[in-house]
């Protein structure tokens, strides 16, 4: 039962960060758009070539 | 029925066996890397995000020489950094790479929550303003910190809480390099140190579902491209393996002003830990300032466009050691931020500067198609200065093919980063980070040492002890139908103190005993009994010459010789062993 709680809080929390990060990406892409940087193929710093199709 | 815990209140008492059973921790070491993996996953991502946006938001699109914000920005980010490491969250110090270890091997996998967010903030706030480090190390100890909160959460024993550390490790740096395998083998390489670990199969798990998430975000692309390499002439090799020795000896330089400057810094009072990150931000703005502001942040960009080829090799050097000059600044002053990231620089600058000297001396050899595109020196550069500044050769050889995505390379990346490695680690065999573990105080197993640790097996305690002994000291192996009064007779004659014979079945198990229990069994029985007929049902356990020596150990505190049997044929005997025999092989490879 314990462990059913705890597993329950994992997905609960993993969900939630899920929407939140999402969140955080979607604001970002439109910070970079207000900058006119491309949000789909320009990596800055620390991201890949490519990003997200 | 299971056993009911003794003592307390009766009221309370928990059946043993539910207490933390085995296939409870089992199940539970499938599932949560899967949980782990994403969480780590996520966070890596927003990270990357944040260093991004605050680069955006402190530096601009463009960094250009004589901006003013390139000093600016990095000294006054440098004091808040000061401030969060000092006060806020001490343990945020640091690459993130000891501290996981420190985390596994002392902590019981135990990184709080606070150092982690502490690493997230601290070294968002220095990559951004531009200090000379990289995200990837922060990534390690970012997994492993959601790995000890999620792990705990479930009351695991003490041994399963240290494994979970790697497991959240390659989590967040599969996420950080979007690499799987290569966050695999790091891990394995480097924090555990041993292939056999039960916990392979968790980190894998782990590695995968981190590496899911970042693609899910980023896209699938590799880090970094680079044109196909087709050799074509053996002697192309030769042209890898002179990077490979420039690279072993850079490596070597950049770990000996670190080694300079760290420790110098260290010692200077408390109060100046206030003023170093600030200081160092000053310096590394200035290199910045004064014309080379590529060596500020992370430096992907910069790498990526000498793949694309057109800088000169004298710009290409110069890049090379101001950033070994600026990340030696940002690391030693104290400021969170990994090495991964410049190490990757340093060798893609050195390793197109030396392709590009390689086609300037020898343009008969370019112009025949025997050397290779710029590219591929950047990336081999890469993975040549990771094999001999971070000692973890596997690895580099794996992080240059995955960052790459460019499978077409791997025998000059395997040559030249071999070449590296030895050349460092017989100049230096004392890797960074176990250097700079060792002037924080901490006595955490050198990897490097376990790689060359020589593992003894039986055979080689059958073999010295075959060298030594004479024919006639040796235990006498008796057959199991042999008549009781011949084995007794034996036990009498053996050359050893308490008269140990070993009798042996016709299915070749065995049973080893002295003289004075041979007495007991056969007590009662006639002197013709066949004496595998006294002994107990109890057997000699199952040893083969290719088993770790030490494996003997346990045993001889139940049996006084060991039978060695032979895995293709079980019937058939390699030796005998006594705990005598095996000490004195021990002994002698200690003394060479």
């Amino acid at each position: 039962m314990r462990d059913a709680l705890a597993l329950g809080l994992l997905v609960a929390v993993t969900v939630g960060l899920f929407g939140a990060t999402e969140l955080y990406y979607v604001a970002y892409s439109h910070y970079r758009a207000s900058l006119g940087l491309p949000i789909d193929n320009s990596p800055v710093i620390t991201l890949p070539v490519v990003r997200r199709h | 029925m299971a056993d009911i815990v003794a003592g307390g209140d009766a009221e309370f008492a928990v059946p043993k066996a539910f207490e933390t059973p085995a296939s409870r921790e089992k199940r539970l070491f499938l599932v949560l890397p899967i949980f782990i993996g994403v969480i780590s996953g996520l966070l890596v991502v927003c990270f990357r995000i944040s260093i991004e946006w605050l680069r955006l938001g402190l530096l601009g699109k463009e960094l250009h020489r004589g901006d003013w914000r390139l000093i600016a920005v990095p000294t006054v980010v440098g004091f808040v950094i000061a401030f969060l490491v000092e006060f806020v969250f001490p343990a945020a110090r640091g690459s993130g790479l000891n501290q996981t270890k420190a985390a596994m091997y002392i902590h019981d996998g135990y990184i709080s929550l606070r150092t982690m967010f502490g690493k997230l903030i601290c070294t968002a706030l220095a990559l951004g303003a531009g200090y000379s480090l990289g995200p990837e190390d922060p990534s390690v100890q970012v997994g492993a910190a959601i790995a000890s909160s999620v792990s705990r959460r479930f009351r695991l024993s003490s041994e399963k809480l240290r494994l979970f550390a790697p497991v959240g490790a390659a989590a967040g740096l599969a996420a950080a390099f979007n690499a799987p395998i290569t966050a695999l083998l790091f891990v394995i390489e480097e924090v555990v140190g041993n292939w056999n670990a039960s916990v392979l199969g968790s980190v894998i798990l782990a590695a995968i579902s981190g590496d899911a998430v970042s693609r899910w975000y980023f896209g699938d692309a590799p880090l970094f491209r680079v044109p196909t390499l087709e050799i074509r002439d053996p002697r192309e090799l030769g042209a890898y393996a002179i990077l490979g020795i420039a690279g072993g000896l850079g490596a070597l330089v950049f770990a000996w002003t670190l080694r300079q400057l760290r420790p110098r810094l260290a010692a200077l009072p408390q109060w100046t830990r206030l003023v170093q990150p600030p200081v160092a931000g000053l310096l590394i703005g200035l290199i910045g300032f004064l014309g080379y502001p590529q060596v500020m942040g992370v430096g992907y960009e910069t790498i990526n466009q000498a793949i694309g080829g057109g800088m000169t090799w004298k710009l290409l050097l110069v890049l090379a050691l101001l950033k070994m000059v600026a990340t030696t600044l940002g690391f030693s002053s104290g400021t969170p931020g990994g090495m991964f990231a410049p190490t990757l620089f340093i060798g893609a600058m050195l390793g197109t500067a030396i392709g590009t000297l390689e086609q300037l001396w020898l343009p008969h050899l370019a112009s025949s198609g025997l050397l290779g595109p710029i590219g591929s020196y950047a990336l081999v550069g890469m993975g040549v200065f990771f094999a001999a500044f971070l000692r973890a050769p596997l690895t580099s050889v794996f992080l240059v093919l995955e960052v790459s995505g460019n499978y077409s390379l791997v025998a000059p990346v395997i040559l030249a980063n071999t070449v590296a490695y030895l050349v460092a680690r017989s100049v230096d065999p004392v890797p960074i980070f176990e250097a700079f573990t060792r002037e924080d105080g901490l006595d955490l197993p050198s990897m490097e040492e376990m790689r060359e640790e020589e593992r003894l097996h039986i055979e080689d305690a059958l073999e010295s002890s075959g060298e030594r002994s004479d024919p006639s000291q040796t235990i006498a192996v008796l057959p199991a139908n042999m008549p009781f009064k011949e084995a007794l007779s034996a036990a009498e004659a053996s050359p050893y103190a308490d008269g140990v014979v070993l009798i042996r079945f016709a299915d070749g198990s065995g049973y080893a005993l002295g003289g004075e229990e041979l007495e007991q069994l056969g007590a009662c029985a006639s002197p013709e009994t066949a004496v595998g007929d006294l002994m107990p049902d109890q057997r000699l356990p199952l040893l083969y010459p290719d088993m770790p020596l030490d494996a003997t150990l346990r045993h001889f505190a139940r049996w006084p010789a060991l039978l060695i049997r032979n895995r293709a044929r079980a019937t058939a005997m390699e030796g005998v062993l006594t705990e005598a025999e095996v000490l004195a092989c021990f002994r002698s490879a200690e003394h060479g």
